[in-house]
């Protein structure tokens, strides 16, 4: 009886330790696995991002990373971990996010698109300016050749309207690319969009 | 039962109590994070059917929601299938706005958005579960099929200026049952 008990009590422990660090091992998959995600240069995206049909794996890593977010139809969200040499983007370093052409969004229908900093623990960043992201340039009709570049660093450059800071403490960190309302070229040939480049200084 | 296999089976157990740890977090990981989100509501005094309007743009203080945006404000309220249709009015809003209407596996049931609503007017929308259970109304509607839905409005700040601006709107935002509307009307 003591035996069984005993080995009752494993499989309880078990069933417990995996639970409380399914986080953990969510952090890891998502790190590690790219599941069915889109590449596109450094950027990923995941267009299973609030559909039914996504795997219950994959949804579960979409809670951890992405609680609430809006499906593929409302908003494709591209997200970089490396610069476009595939290289980790670290805070010591600069970088320039550079646009050669304008984002596929539907800016009749009021789309737009954003840059946003996370830190490594995928929270924004402090920073003594407040200043987290860069959106859509309102100036720049659709059409236009669009030339557009946002630079990346820890300390304030001379002009700083294009400008992100960076965590000061030497980190990894991650940029998304949040595009609202994205047109059909965006949505269905993601793969082949033409998205930013990240290039270190 | 000898010693070598009580620690045998033991470490067997452990296994598969690990195993099934994680297919249980695997099922249920998306409904335990939403359940923690109802939870913050109520702890801040929200009930079913009100919203929470988070007034200023994520910063790094926001430690609730991973990876939060900063160009929008969020509004956020859960409602529940038992309590009924419900009317939701919007006030006139010249910019990008979403809602979103999730279940608790958080698949998107649907949006409500600024395509769909008529410009410089305010907006009256209805969302239901059964065509049965609404009157001949006119209005613009979403159909969910959820016990519980996590509706997470969404409003465009192109500049902080604006902010007062849709702070404004967002407390105009109106979410009443449907029968309380058809009593009021």
């Amino acid at each position: 009886m003591i035996a069984y008990g005993i080995i009752l009590i494993f499989f309880i422990i078990g069933t417990g330790i995996s639970i409380r660090y399914f986080g953990n091992l969510l952090d890891f998959l998502i790190e590690n696995v790219s599941g069915n995600g889109i590449k596109n240069g450094p950027w990923k995206t995941h267009p299973g991002v609030g559909r039914k049909q996504t795997s219950r794996i994959e949804k579960a890593a979409i809670a951890r990373i992405g609680l609430g977010a809006n499906d593929s139809e409302e908003t494709i969200y591209w997200n970089a971990s490396v610069d476009n040499d595939g290289n980790d983007l670290r805070s010591e370093n600069e970088y320039n996010i550079i646009f050669r052409s304008k984002p596929s969004v539907k800016y009749n229908e009021k789309g737009f698109w954003s840059i946003t900093i996370y830190g490594n623990d995928k929270f924004l960043v402090p920073n003594p300016y407040n200043k987290y992201m860069l959106r859509h340039d309102e100036n720049s009709k659709p059409g236009e050749d669009f030339q557009y570049s946002i630079f990346l660093s820890g300390n304030k450059p001379e002009n700083p309207a294009n400008w992100i800071p960076l965590p000061e403490d030497d980190e990894r960190f991650s940029i998304a690319f949040r595009c609202y309302v994205p047109d059909d070229e965006m949505k269905t040939n993601a793969i082949n969009n033409k998205l930013p480049s990240i290039i270190k200084v | 039962m000898k010693t070598e296999l009580v620690i045998a089976f033991s470490l067997f157990s452990l296994i598969a109590g690990i195993s099934a740890g994680i297919i249980i977090s695997v099922i249920y990981y998306p409904g335990w994070e939403i359940s923690k989100l109802i939870k913050i509501q109520k702890k801040e005094g929200f009930s079913f059917g009100e919203w929470n309007h988070l007034k200023n743009l994520a910063d790094h203080h926001l430690r609730v929601i991973v990876k939060p945006n900063c160009e929008t404000l969020y509004s956020i309220s859960f409602i529940q299938k038992k309590d009924g249709p419900y009317v939701l009015k919007m006030p006139a809003f010249d910019s990008y706005f979403s809602f979103a209407f999730l279940n608790r596996n958080t698949d998107v049931l649907g949006y409500i958005t600024n395509r769909d609503a008529i410009e410089n007017k305010d907006n009256t929308f209805i969302i239901y579960y059964n065509e049965k259970e609404i009157p001949d109304v006119k209005f613009r509607g979403i159909k969910l099929n959820s016990k519980i839905c996590w509706i997470i409005g969404r409003f465009e700040i192109k500049r902080s200026e604006e902010i007062q601006k849709v702070n404004n709107i967002q407390d105009a935002i109106c979410l009443i049952k449907l029968k309380d509307y058809l009593n009021d009307n």
